[in-house]
C-alpha cells in the first residue's frame, strides 16, 4: 500500500493519511474486509506518531470507511456506496459553488461555465477520438 | 490511583533549585504505548528534568509516579523496568560490550543476555572491542542496546541523537518506534534537536528556562498552531487574546496562533504558515506578548 | 549480592589494563626481596609494598568512574547508595588483604630460596596484619576524600591528612620523650603472641566503617 507523506503541504500529516487510504477504498483498491495495517505498524513504517495515525482511522471510522474491533484490527468497511457517493458529491458541489463565486466576480457567464463543463466531460470522447482527427489534419 | 493505569509516567509539581538554576512547577503524563519528546534548549532544564525523575539528583518539592508507583518509596522496583541513556554519563570506555553484558546479568534480573546479543549483531557493534574505539553512533547505539535488553517498559533517553550524523539518527528513530510496537512501553527523550522528534513524538513538551511553556500532542501543536506573518498595521488589528506571541522581523511579523483554522474564520490573513518545532521555540523564546 | 556482584564485577574488569601493571610491581618487589634477601627485614618490606600495591591499585577504578561521570548512570540502575558504597569497599578492602597474603607467599618463598632461615609464619602473619592496618588509614581517608573532592583533588587531601597524622604522632612522640611508639614496629618478634594483632584487626575493621559512614554521609548529600 502505497501511502506518501509531504511535508511541504500545508495539509495535516493524519489528514494525508486519511485522505490517501480513503481514495484506495473508493477506488477499490482496498476492499471491503481488507485488514488494514496496525496503527503502530503503519506508524513505524511511514515515521509518523501513533496519534498521527489513531487519528487518521478515527476519522476513516467516523466517515464509515473502516470499522475497528478491538483485539482484532482495523477492518475495510462494508462500503457503503450511497454514503460514500453522497460524501463525494458534497464534495463536489463545494468546488463548484468556489467556483461559480469565482465566475459572478469574474462575470463568466452559466453558457460559459456549462460549456466548460461539457468540454471538460467531452475529454474522454475526445481523446477517444483524438487519433481519428489527427488523421483529418 | 486507579486513574493513573493509563499513565507510565507521571511528574506533579517538580521544583528544584539549585545554584542559579530553577526548575519550576514541572507536570508531565506519558501515557503507555506513547513517546514524548522533551525539548528546549542547552540549559533550559532537560538534563535536570530527567535527572529528577530518575532520582538521580534531589528534588525540593513534587512528586513523582512510575508504573502508579512513587518513585521515593519504591526506587529500585520501578528502576528494574526503566532503561536509561544519559547524555554525560556511562560506564567507563575501557569496557568491551561483552564486558558489560557479564556487569548488567547481575545488576538486572530480567536481563536477556541473548537478546543483548542480538541488538549487537543488529546495530553491528563489535562484542570484544573497548568502546573508546566506537565512533559517536556506535556509542549511543550501545547504550541503547543495553537500556532496552532488560525488557523495560519505560525508556528515559537524554540527548540520545545529538552529535550524530542523519542517517544514524534516523536508525535511532527507528529502533524507538520497535520499542512502543508492543503498545505497552512508553519513551521520554529529550532532544534539543526538534526536526528528529516533530514526526515520531506523540506528545511534545517544550521547556524553556526551567518551566514547561507547553505540552501538547503532536497534532494538536503542530497541525494547529500557525504562524501568521503580516504587516504591522494588521498585527495591530489582531486581538490580543488571539494569538500567543509574537516576534517583530524587520520586514514583516510573525505572530503564533494556537488555533489557525479559528483565526483564519475570524481574520482576514493571506499569509498562515504550518509551524515547525523550531518555529514555535524561537517566537516562544524570543517574542513578546 | 547479586548487584554488589555486578559492580564488582564492573571494577575488576575497568581495572584489567592494570592487571600488567600490578604484575610487573609484583616481579619487580620479588627480585628484590631475592637480591636483597639476606638481611631479615625484607619480608615487611615486601608484605608492606605489595599489600600498599594492590590496595592503591584498586583505587584506579575510581578514576575509570570519574571519567565516564558513571555516578548518575550506575544510580539509574536498580540499586542504592549502599551498595554502590558496599562494592568499592569489598573491592579495595578485599585487593589490599590479597596484597598482604601475596606478600605473605612471597616472603615464604624468598625464605626458602634464600635459605637465610625457616619462615616464621607468626611473624609473617604479623607483618601483615601491620601493613593491612597502615594502608587501611591511607585508603579510609582517601575513598571518602575521592567522593568529596574528585581522584585528583582527593589525592591531594589525602597526602595533606597523612601528613598531618604523622606530624601528630611525631608530635606526641617528641612530647612523651618514647620514640619506641614510632618504631615499635622493630620490636615485632616480641610482641607476636600479644593481643595486639587482634586489637589491630578490631582497629582496622572500625577504620573502614567510619570512613564508610563518612563516603555514605558525603555520597548522600551531593
Amino acid at each position: 500500500m502505497d501511502i506518501i507523506i509531504s511535508n511541504s503541504v500545508d495539509t495535516p500529516l493524519y489528514e494525508q493519511v486519511k485522505e490517501q487510504i480513503k481514495n484506495k477504498i473508493v477506488a477499490n483498491e482496498l476492499k471491503a474486509g481488507e485488514l488494514l495495517p496496525s496503527i503502530r505498524s503503519l506508524a513505524k513504517d511511514l515515521r509518523i506518531s501513533v496519534i498521527t495515525t489513531k487519528n487518521a482511522y478515527d476519522e476513516l471510522e467516523k466517515e464509515g470507511y473502516v470499522k475497528t474491533i478491538p483485539g482484532k484490527g482495523t477492518y475495510v468497511a462494508n462500503k457503503n456506496t450511497e454514503l460514500i457517493k453522497e460524501e463525494q458529491l458534497q464534495k463536489v458541489e463545494g468546488l463548484i459553488d468556489t467556483a461559480v463565486s469565482i465566475a459572478k466576480i469574474s462575470g463568466i457567464t452559466k453558457k460559459e461555465i456549462k460549456e466548460m463543463l461539457d468540454i471538460l466531460y467531452g475529454e474522454e470522447n475526445e481523446n477517444k477520438q483524438k487519433s481519428i482527427k489527427g488523421r483529418k489534419v | 490511583m486507579a486513574n493513573n493505569n493509563k499513565n507510565i509516567l507521571e511528574v506533579k509539581n517538580l521544583n528544584k533549585e539549585y545554584n542559579s538554576f530553577k526548575l519550576k512547577d514541572i507536570n508531565l503524563s506519558l501515557p503507555k504505548g506513547m513517546i514524548m519528546g522533551l525539548i528546549g534548549e542547552n540549559g533550559a532544564g532537560k538534563t535536570t528534568t530527567i535527572k529528577s525523575i530518575l532520582n538521580l539528583t534531589s528534588i525540593d518539592s513534587g512528586e513523582i509516579n512510575i508504573f502508579g508507583m512513587d518513585m521515593k518509596e519504591e526506587a529500585k522496583k520501578i528502576k528494574e523496568d526503566i532503561g536509561v541513556v544519559l547524555d554525560d554519563s556511562f560506564l567507563s570506555e575501557h569496557l568491551t560490550p561483552k564486558d558489560i553484558n557479564q556487569i548488567m546479568k547481575n545488576i538486572y534480573s530480567n536481563w536477556d543476555e541473548d537478546l543483548f546479543l542480538e541488538y549487537l549483531k543488529d546495530f553491528k557493534l563489535p562484542l570484544k572491542q573497548e568502546s573508546k574505539d566506537f565512533s559517536s553512533g556506535m556509542k549511543v547505539k550501545l547504550k541503547i542496546a543495553i537500556a532496552i535488553s532488560h525488557y523495560p517498559k519505560l525508556l528515559i533517553l537524554d540527548e540520545p541523537t545529538s552529535g550524530l550524523d542523519p542517517v544514524a539518527r534516523s536508525e535511532i528513530l527507528d529502533i524507538f518506534q520497535d520499542f512502543i510496537q508492543d503498545g505497552e512501553s512508553s519513551i521520554l527523550v529529550s532532544s534539543h534537536i526538534t526536526s528528529d522528534l516533530e514526526h515520531i513524538a506523540d506528545y511534545i513538551t517544550f521547556i524553556n528556562d526551567g518551566k514547561i511553556l507547553l505540552s501538547k500532542t503532536r497534532d494538536e501543536l503542530l497541525e494547529q498552531f500557525g504562524i501568521v506573518r503580516c504587516s504591522k498595521e494588521d498585527f495591530e488589528k489582531i486581538d490580543e487574546n488571539d494569538y500567543e506571541k509574537y516576534k517583530i522581523n524587520k520586514y514583516e511579523y510573525d505572530v503564533l496562533v494556537s488555533n489557525k483554522k479559528e483565526f483564519k474564520r475570524k481574520y482576514d490573513f493571506k499569509v498562515i504558515d504550518k509551524p515547525t518545532l523550531d518555529d514555535i521555540m524561537l517566537i516562544y523564546i524570543k517574542g513578546e506578548k | 549480592m547479586n548487584i554488589i556482584k555486578g559492580l564488582l564485577i564492573k571494577d575488576i574488569l575497568q581495572l584489567k589494563s592494570y592487571w600488567k601493571t600490578t604484575i610487573i610491581y609484583i616481579v619487580v618487589f620479588t627480585l628484590i626481596g631475592i637480591t636483597q634477601g639476606t638481611s631479615g627485614g625484607v619480608e615487611m618490606v615486601i608484605i608492606l609494598m605489595l599489600t600498599l600495591g594492590f590496595g592503591m591499585f584498586t583505587m584506579a577504578s575510581f578514576n575509570y568512574d570519574e571519567q565516564a561521570k558513571a555516578d548518575s548512570y550506575i544510580l539509574s540502575f536498580p540499586l542504592d547508595i549502599k551498595q554502590v558504597l558496599v562494592s568499592k569497599y569489598i573491592l579495595v578492602i578485599s585487593a589490599t588483604v590479597i596484597g598482604a597474603i601475596v606478600g605473605i607467599i612471597f616472603s615464604i618463598i624468598i625464605d626458602i630460596n634464600t635459605k637465610a632461615f625457616f619462615p616464621d609464619f607468626g611473624v609473617l602473619l604479623y607483618v601483615a596484619i601491620g601493613s593491612i592496618f597502615c594502608i587501611s588509614i591511607i585508603e579510609a581517608i582517601q575513598i571518602p576524600c575521592i567522593y568529596k573532592w574528585g581522584s585528583e583533588k582527593g589525592r591531594i587531601h589525602t597526602i595533606i591528612a597523612i601528613a598531618l597524622i604523622f606530624l601528630i604522632i611525631g608530635g606526641l612522640a617528641i612530647i612523651s620523650q618514647n620514640n619506641s611508639i614510632i618504631f615499635s614496629i622493630n620490636a615485632v618478634p616480641n610482641a607476636v603472641d600479644s593481643f595486639l594483632p587482634i586489637f589491630l584487626i578490631i582497629l582496622t575493621a572500625l577504620i573502614y566503617y567510619t570512613s564508610y559512614k563518612f563516603s555514605y554521609k558525603i555520597y548522600e548529600s551531593k
